[in-house]
C-alpha cells in the first residue's frame, strides 16, 4: 500500500516537475542524447567485434523493450505478443530480402507497416473492452503466430529461412560495424520520437488514461483511440526491431519468437522500470548480458567441477530463475526497476559526499 | 426464475430460523410464525446489516468468528444463486450418457475431452479464485503444475506410495500458496491490478525455473500404480488413469463448490469475491479468505500437474504450456465461475480432441486460442461470466 502510494507521489511529482523545470529537462535530455551518442561512439571505434555485436542485439532489444514500455508503462495495457510482433518484423525481411528491388529500407518500412496493420487488427476488439483482455488477446495472437510461423517453416525450411545480407553498392550492411551504425540510429530515432510524444499531448492523455480510465474519457480523451494508438504504435516498432534482429542474426526460425521470450521481455521492462526512460534500456541490457555473465560464472568455477557443471547444466533456467526473483523483488521494494535502485544509488552517493565535504569543512574551521 | 426465487427463499428462511433460536436462547422471547417471519426477515436483514456497518466501520479488519454467518448469508444469498444453476448443471451433466455402440475413434475423443478437460478445469479453479478474491490474473498456475507434478513424480520414484505421495504434494503446495499470497501479493494489494499480475508472470517463471534446476528438465516416468488396464461403464471404454483423473476432479469440483455454497468459510469467501470493501466492514477477514483462494489454488493447480503426470508422464514444458493453454477454457467458461472452468475445460478440450483425432494433432492447440479469440469479440464475460467481469 505505501510502496504504491509512494510510487503514485514519485509519478506525480515527476511529471509536476517535467512540466514545471522545461530547461532543467532540456538539460537532462541534451546531457542524456550526448552520453547516448558518445557511448555509441566509443563502442564503434574502441570496441572488438564481440562488444560490437552485443551492443547490436542490446539495441536491438532496446527497440523492441522501449517500444513495449510505451504500452505498459505510459498505456498501462499489458501484451504477451512481443515475441509474435518480432517475427512478423523477421519474416517480412527475410521474405523481402529476395527481391532486388527491396534495398535496405524497404524492408525496415515494411515491417513498420506490417506490424502496425497487425497492431491494429488484434487490438481494435481487444481495446475496446477495459483491463486485462488485451494480454489474453496477445496471448492467442503469440500462439497463433508461433503457429503459423510453424506451419509454413514446415520441415523444409526447419533451420529457418536464410535474410540475404542487405547491400549498398558493395557495402554489406549486415556486417559488424555497419549494422551496429544502423541499429543506433533507428534506435535513437525511437527514443527521439517517443521522448517527444510524452512530453506532449499524446504523452498526458496516455498518462490520465493510464491512472483512470474514467477519469480519462471525463477529460475528453478518446480512451479506446489512445490505446489502441499506443498499442498499434509499439507493435509496429517491435516488429522493426525484430526486422533488425533478422539481418543480424541472418536465418530466422519461429523458434527463436517463442512466448519465453515475450515473458522475458515483458519481465525485463519492469525490471528496468517502467515509466522511466532508461528503465527498458536497462531491461534490455540485462536480458542479453545476464545469460552471457552466467557462462562467464561457470568459466570462473572451472576449478570446482560440481559447482561449474551445476552451472553448465542450470544456465538457463537460472537465468529465468533470476528474472522473475528479480521482478518479484523489484515489484516489491522498488517500482522504479533497477532504474529506481540507480537513482536511489545515486542520492545516496551524492548524501555521502556531502555529509563528507561538510565534516571536512568543518574540521577545517575548527 | 421461480426456482431462484424458492432458493433465495429458503437461504434467507433458514438462515432466519438459525438466528432465531440464537435470539430465541438469548432472549427468551421470539415468535414461531414462519411464513411472516420470513418475510420481515428479508426486509430487516438489510436493516441489521446497516447497524453492524455503522458501528463496524474503519475496523476492517474485525474478527468474524463473533458474528452469525447466517445474516452474512442472507446478504449474500442473490449472489448464490446466480452460480448455483451452473454449478448444478456442470455437476449433473455427465457426458456421454446418450452414448450406447460406438467406435473407437469417437470413444477417444470423448475420453481424452473428459481427460484433458477434468485438468483444465482443476487448472482453472484456482485461476478463478485467485480472480474472485483479489481481482489478479494469475499466470502462476502453471507454475504449481509443474511443481506439483515433478515433486509427485519424485516422491514416488521414491517409493514413498500413492496416497502419501499426493497427500504431501497438495500440503506442501497448500502452505506454498499461502505463504507466497502473505509474503509477495498481500504487500502487492491495493495497487494497480496490472502490475500484480505481471508479478504473477514472475512467480510463475521463478517456481518453474526453481523446480527445474531441483528436479531436472528430463521426462519424468512414474511406475504403474493403476496399470493401465480399461473399465467398460455407459458404454464408454475408459482407461484406468483416466477414470482416476474423472473421479479426482470431480471430487475436488464438488469439495470446492460445497465448501463455497455451504459452509461459513465459503460464504465469507465469496463476500470478499462480491465486495472486498464491504466484506471488511461486515468483518470478514479479506486477507485470510485471500490466503486461502491463493492456498487452494496452488493446491489445485498442483493437482491438475500430478494428474496430467500419473495420466502420462511427461516433461516440465509440456506441463509447462499445458497451463498456458488452459487460459481459452476458463475464459470460454467465464473468469469468475468456477463451475465454468470445468465446462469450459471440458468444450475446450472436447475440440481438441475432436481435431486432434480428425485431423491433425498440430492444429489443437491454436484452435483453443481461436476459440479464445472469438470469445473475446463475442461474449467476453464467456459462459458463466457475470457481465461486471468485463470491467476489470
Amino acid at each position: 500500500m505505501t510502496n504504491t502510494q509512494m510510487a503514485g507521489i514519485t509519478a506525480n511529482s515527476g511529471t509536476l516537475t517535467a512540466t514545471a523545470k522545461s530547461s532543467g529537462r532540456d538539460r537532462t535530455f541534451l546531457v542524456g542524447s550526448a552520453a547516448f551518442v558518445a557511448l555509441a561512439a566509443l563502442i564503434l571505434f574502441g570496441g572488438s567485434t564481440y562488444v560490437i555485436y552485443t551492443s547490436t542485439l542490446v539495441c536491438i532489444y532496446g527497440i523492441v523493450t522501449v517500444s513495449q514500455e510505451w504500452l505498459f508503462g505510459r498505456a498501462g495495457q499489458i501484451s504477451l505478443g512481443a515475441a509474435a510482433m518480432m517475427l512478423i518484423g523477421a519474416y517480412t525481411t527475410s521474405y523481402l530480402s529476395n527481391y532486388s528491388w527491396a534495398v535496405f529500407p524497404i524492408p525496415l518500412v515494411v515491417a513498420l507497416v506490417l506490424g502496425g496493420v497487425v497492431g491494429l487488427i488484434v487490438g481494435i476488439p481487444a481495446l475496446r473492452l477495459t483491463g486485462l483482455y488485451l494480454m489474453l488477446t496477445t496471448l492467442a495472437l503469440q500462439f497463433i503466430v508461433s503457429f503459423l510461423g510453424q506451419d509454413a517453416q514446415g520441415t523444409a525450411y526447419e533451420a529457418g529461412y536464410i535474410v540475404k545480407p542487405p547491400q549498398w553498392g558493395s557495402l554489406v550492411l549486415s556486417n559488424y560495424r555497419p549494422l551496429f551504425v544502423i541499429t543506433v540510429v533507428v534506435l535513437g530515432l525511437v527514443l527521439l520520437a517517443l521522448n517527444g510524444m510524452y512530453s506532449g499531448v499524446p504523452g498526458r492523455a496516455w498518462a490520465a488514461l493510464r491512472q483512470n480510465e474514467f477519469g480519462a474519457s471525463v477529460m475528453g480523451i478518446n480512451v479506446t483511440r489512445w490505446k489502441l494508438a499506443a498499442y498499434v504504435g509499439s507493435s509496429a516498432l517491435t516488429a522493426v526491431g525484430g526486422s533488425l534482429y533478422a539481418y543480424q542474426t541472418g536465418a530466422v526460425g519461429y523458434d527463436s519468437f517463442s512466448l519465453d521470450l515475450s515473458l522475458a521481455l515483458l519481465i525485463m521492462v519492469f525490471v528496468g522500470g517502467i515509466g522511466t526512460k532508461i528503465g527498458p534500456l536497462i531491461g534490455a541490457g540485462a536480458i542479453v548480458i545476464l545469460p552471457k555473465v552466467l557462462q562467464q560464472l561457470s568459466s570462473v568455477f572451472a576449478a570446482n567441477v560440481t559447482v561449474s557443471t551445476w552451472l553448465n547444466t542450470n544456465e538457463a533456467f537460472l537465468s529465468s530463475a533470476i528474472y522473475g526473483a528479480a521482478l518479484l523483488i523489484l515489484l516489491l521494494f522498488e517500482r522504479d526497476g533497477l532504474f529506481g535502485v540507480g537513482r536511489r544509488l545515486y542520492y545516496l552517493v551524492i548524501r555521502i559526499a556531502r555529509a563528507l565535504l561538510s565534516l571536512r569543512r568543518g574540521t577545517e574551521v575548527s | 426464475m421461480r426456482y431462484t426465487r424458492y432458493r433465495i427463499a429458503k437461504f434467507s428462511y433458514l438462515g432466519h430460523r438459525r438466528a432465531k433460536r440464537r435470539v430465541s436462547r438469548g432472549t427468551g422471547s421470539a415468535s414461531d410464525q414462519q411464513d411472516t417471519t420470513l418475510r420481515r426477515h428479508v426486509t430487516t436483514s438489510g436493516l441489521v446489516v446497516s447497524h453492524r456497518k455503522h458501528r463496524r466501520i474503519g475496523d476492517e479488519r474485525g474478527r468474524s468468528e463473533d458474528r452469525p454467518a447466517e445474516r452474512e448469508r442472507s446478504t449474500q444469498s442473490r449472489r448464490i444463486i446466480g452460480s448455483r444453476g451452473a454449478s448444478d448443471a456442470s455437476l449433473c451433466g455427465s457426458p456421454g450418457v446418450e452414448q450406447t455402440a460406438m467406435n473407437a475413434d469417437l470413444n477417444s475423443v470423448i475420453v481424452n475431452a473428459l481427460t484433458t478437460g477434468c485438468t483444465y478445469g482443476l487448472i482453472g479453479i484456482g485461476f478463478v479464485l485467485i480472480f474472485r478474491a483479489t481481482g489478479v490474473v494469475s499466470f502462476a498456475q502453471s507454475g504449481f503444475m509443474v511443481i506439483g507434478a515433478l515433486a509427485f513424480g519424485s516422491m514416488i520414484n521414491k517409493g514413498w506410495g500413492l496416497p502419501t505421495a499426493i497427500t504431501l504434494t497438495l500440503i506442501f503446495l497448500f502452505a506454498a500458496g499461502a505463504v507466497i499470497y502473505r509474503g509477495i501479493f498481500a504487500r502487492l494489494a491495493g495497487g494497480e491490478v496490472f502490475v500484480t499480475s505481471v508479478a504473477t508472470i514472475g512467480l510463475g517463471t521463478l517456481i518453474y525455473a526453481i523446480s527445474l534446476i531441483q528436479w531436472g528438465p528430463a521426462t519424468i516416468t512414474i511406475p504403474q500404480e493403476f496399470g493401465y488396464g480399461t473399465h467398460s461403464i455407459l458404454g464408454l471404454q475408459i482407461s484406468s488413469v483416466s477414470l482416476f483423473t474423472i473421479i479426482l476432479t470431480a471430487a475436488t469440483f464438488l469439495v470446492v463448490l460445497l465448501g463455497l455454497h455451504r459452509t461459513k468459510l465459503g460464504l465469507r469467501m465469496r463476500s470478499v469475491a462480491s465486495d472486498t470493501r464491504l466484506a471488511a466492514y461486515l468483518g470478514v477477514n479479506v486477507v485470510r479468505m485471500s490466503t486461502l483462494a491463493w492456498a487452494v489454488a496452488a493446491t489445485t493447480g498442483g493437482l491438475a500437474g500430478l494428474v496430467y503426470l500419473i495420466a502420462g508422464g511427461s516433461n516440465p514444458g509440456t506441463v509447462y504450456s499445458l497451463g498456458m493453454v488452459a487460459f481459452p477454457a476458463i475464459l470460454l467458461g467465464g473468469f469468475d465461475s468456477v463451475a465454468g472452468a470445468l465446462v469450459g475445460g471440458i468444450l475446450i478440450a472436447a475440440l481438441q480432441s475432436v481435431i486432434s483425432v480428425y485431423f491433425n494433432t498440430t492444429y489443437q492447440d491454436v484452435a483453443a486460442y481461436v476459440i479464445l479469440l472469438g470469445v473475446l469479440l463475442l461474449r467476453p464475460q464467456g459462459l458463466f461470466g457475470s457481465r461486471a467481469v468485463v470491467r476489470i
